[in-house]
């Protein structure tokens, strides 16, 4: 646990779906941080980091872990050797939470993992390893998704809009879980969520993308500072205004 | 009893023929259509098309296929039966699979994809054990299916509960036919139910559920081969055509053929061309057929020689297979009226002819041989008019026609004490009944020391009594019971 989650680089990354879906994005992430991606719809956020694990494969241009290609070897080789997190969990219904969460490192062949120990990471009780997904709340089922995510050891996580379908109160814990997480285990994350809130709070560095492209980079101090252009204070603007909102209410 | 149980054994095994074959075809090619919309559009539009033959006809449509391929496939029984029942069996499998894979949470899907599983891990890990029930459902609605259908593999020779239906119907013994239905219909509900239990333990995950509908598909299918093994007797087949006379020769031959220690199967129902095809092959061991269809119909002569020139030339025509020998009756056409009209015979006939009314049947008046009765004779009626057959008899009761077309071992004629004109100057051709046996038989001692005293055992008027037993409407005999009086009634040589 001791070596930090390796370095992502993106060289002229291009994707087109009819339209440009990501345009020429360079950019490079490093090691061990943990980066936002916010933008609005259709801004090609979520397209951008799928193709980090290939499972949108770019038109043009080459993204690099830890200096090596992804374009190297068969794509299932490559997920394997990163976590990946996504709205709709996905666990499989047929089997138990600890069958899920040992899945990864089964495929792989490698060998099984600590159950009990990867349910304590994300604050889940060891009981809950013969329970059913369908058992579960949304939250804990997210939970036992990070879980699964970090099974085979993987040291960078890519993470699409995660908590996205959690009430806030349960958003907010495990968001903050989740950041903790990260720091203790030293992972490279890289997180799409369209909450400006969220990214502000649990990112390094945020990385605001508009129309297939980065529009503004900045760490939340200098985005709250209004130091990162037009398009990041738009969508700092909203939090912030609620926050203010919120702070006269309380007279 | 006995007999009912190996046609539902012959029936589960058939049934289970064909969908132990559909699945091996259905279930990889729904998997891999799954993802390539153009494969899955040509398969499920071919197995849907293949649905919209009819049953029947598609059973019918493997007959000639099997005969072009040749080289000694059988185009008769059990293969042409499994491949067209596997066939139909085929849609609604790869429909639920298409469906059940299609169906799937894309979550899951994306999850499988997002952890790095290879194409052959989800299908095993994902796509297969969470689209079982519905898979399960599909292979419960082609085992319904099969079986049901399995009832018509009765008319390419292959036995099933089809053999009661289809015998039923032609002696019109309807509790036979009753029971042959209710049986299929009680062996796919029972499929069914155990299905619904394998599916639900799928579903569910119910272990308790999966293993008894799995133990007593098991069970049911261990129980019908329980008769194929055990005795060790080879098997020997009778055939029969679709006719009473028929059913009844059939059991007759085989009765004997038992009491003689063979264990006898019967193929019963077949088209006049399929059967002496499948007696030449082999697929069948010995049946009865008739001068003068072989002799027209196969032979393609068209004019009627001598009875000992016929069947001289029958002899030489069928080998390798043999012709043991005549029966002792024909099953011709003739002309028949009431008796007391003093006429004899078809000259006295044509004397009187124009005064009198002719009822025929349906295909009589285009037939040569009424052509030939009226040329020879100079046969000119005061009406002629064509009736199914029930009707004719019918008319010439009542008076309405005085003189009939007539099958000369049809039971009717002694039931209603008819005279069959005799044919003097032979315009109709002999329809002697002949007993014939496969290539295999006809060299082996023993088997036609069981059938030979058949031969000239049969008078006419034996075997019309016989008929009229299974053909009459009220107190009916079965053939079986019609095949023993004949038997006790043979003429002792």
């Amino acid at each position: 646990m001791e070596d930090s989650g390796p370095e992502v680089r993106f060289e002229q990354v291009t994707k087109r779906f009819g339209g440009l879906a990501v345009d020429h994005v360079d950019c490079t992430i490093a090691a061990g941080s943990f980066v936002a991606l916010v933008g609005g719809s259709g801004a090609g956020k979520s397209t951008l980091l799928r193709m980090v694990n290939r499972l949108v494969e770019p038109d043009e241009g080459r993204i690099t872990i830890g200096g090596r290609d992804v374009g190297e070897g068969a794509a299932p080789l490559l997920r394997r050797r990163i976590g990946y997190v996504f709205q709709s969990i996905g666990l499989m219904p047929h089997m138990s939470v600890a069958e899920n969460i040992a899945l990864p490192p089964r495929i792989a062949g490698a060998s099984a993992p600590d159950v009990a120990e990867l349910l304590a990471m994300v604050e889940l009780p060891a009981d809950y390893a013969g329970r059913r997904p369908d058992a579960l709340s949304g939250g804990e089922r997210q939970r036992v998704g990070v879980a699964r995510a970090l099974a085979t050891g993987a040291k960078l996580m890519l993470l699409d809009e995660p908590f996205g379908a959690l009430d806030p109160v349960t958003r907010d814990a495990i968001g903050r879980r989740y950041r903790n997480l990260h720091d203790r285990l030293g992972l490279t994350s890289i997180m799409v969520t369209h909450d400006m809130a969220e990214a502000l709070l649990l990112a390094d560095r945020v990385l605001v993308m508009a129309k297939g492209r980065i529009v503004a980079d900045a760490t939340p101090t200098e985005m709250l500072s209004g130091r990162a252009g037009p398009e990041a204070d738009a969508l700092v603007a909203v939090p912030a205004r609620q926050a203010e909102a919120i702070e006269a209410l309380r007279g | 009893m006995t007999e009912i149980a190996s046609l539902a054994a012959h029936h589960i095994l058939l049934s289970a023929a064909a969908l132990g074959l559909a699945l091996l075809i259905a279930l990889p090619l729904g998997f891999a259509a799954v993802r390539r919309p153009r494969l899955a559009g040509v398969v499920l539009g071919a197995a849907g098309a293949i649905q919209t033959i009819p049953g029947l006809a598609l059973l019918a449509l493997f007959y000639p296929l099997l005969l072009m391929v040749g080289h000694g496939v059988p185009a008769l029984g059990f293969l042409p039966a499994w491949m067209a029942l596997t066939l139909y069996a085929l849609l609604p499998i790869l429909r639920n699979v298409v469906a059940g894979v299609r169906g799937l949470d894309p979550a899951v899907m994306e999850a499988a994809d997002g952890i790095g599983m290879t194409g052959a891990q989800r299908l095993r890990l994902v796509e297969a054990p969470l689209a079982a029930p519905v898979v399960m459902a599909g292979i419960r609605t082609a085992t319904v299916w099969t079986i049901g259908a399995a009832t018509l593999a009765t008319t390419v020779g292959a036995a099933s509960l089809g053999n009661l239906i289809f015998a039923g119907l032609q002696t019109e013994d309807w509790a036979q036919v009753l029971k042959g239905c209710f049986a299929s219909a009680t062996l796919a509900l029972v499929a069914d139910g155990l299905l619904a239990l394998v599916e639900r333990g799928l579903a569910r995950r119910e272990r308790w559920s999966l293993w008894l509908g799995a133990a007593g598909v098991a069970i049911g299918l261990l129980a019908a081969c329980a008769p194929l093994v055990g005795s060790g007797q080879k098997t020997v087949v009778v055939g029969a055509k679709n006719f009473s006379e028929q059913y009844i020769l059939a059991r007759l031959i085989g009765d004997r053929l038992e009491q003689a220690g063979y264990a006898v199967s019967y193929r019963e129902g077949l088209g006049s061309a399929v059967a002496l095809r499948a007696l030449k092959q082999g697929d069948i061991d010995v049946y009865v057929d008739y001068s003068g269809t072989i002799w027209a119909d196969s032979m393609h002569r068209d004019q009627p020689a001598p009875r000992a020139e016929t069947l001289a030339g029958i002899f030489d025509f069928l080998k390798p297979a043999a012709l043991v020998g005549p029966l002792g009756f024909e099953n011709a056409y003739a002309l028949a009226m009431k008796k007391g009209r003093g006429i004899g015979d078809l000259r006295g006939l044509a004397a009187v002819a124009p005064s009198l009314r002719l009822g025929a049947d349906l295909e009589f008046l285009s037939r040569p041989e009424w052509r030939a009765v009226q040329s020879t004779y100079g046969l000119r009626f005061a009406e002629q008019r064509a009736y199914s057959p029930t009707f004719m008899y019918r008319a010439l009761e009542s008076g309405q026609a005085d003189v009939i077309s007539a099958f000369s071992s049809d039971g009717r004629i002694a039931a209603d004490d008819l005279a069959v004109l005799a044919d003097p100057k032979h315009a109709l051709p002999g329809y002697d009944a002949i007993l014939l046996v496969s290539p295999d038989q006809a060299q082996d001692a023993r088997f036609l020391a069981a059938v030979k005293p058949l031969v000239g055992a049969i008078p006419v008027a034996v075997m019309r009594q016989a008929n009229y037993m299974v053909d009459r409407d009220s107190g009916k005999a079965s053939p079986d019971q019609a095949a023993r009086w004949l038997a006790a009634h043979l003429e002792r040589k």
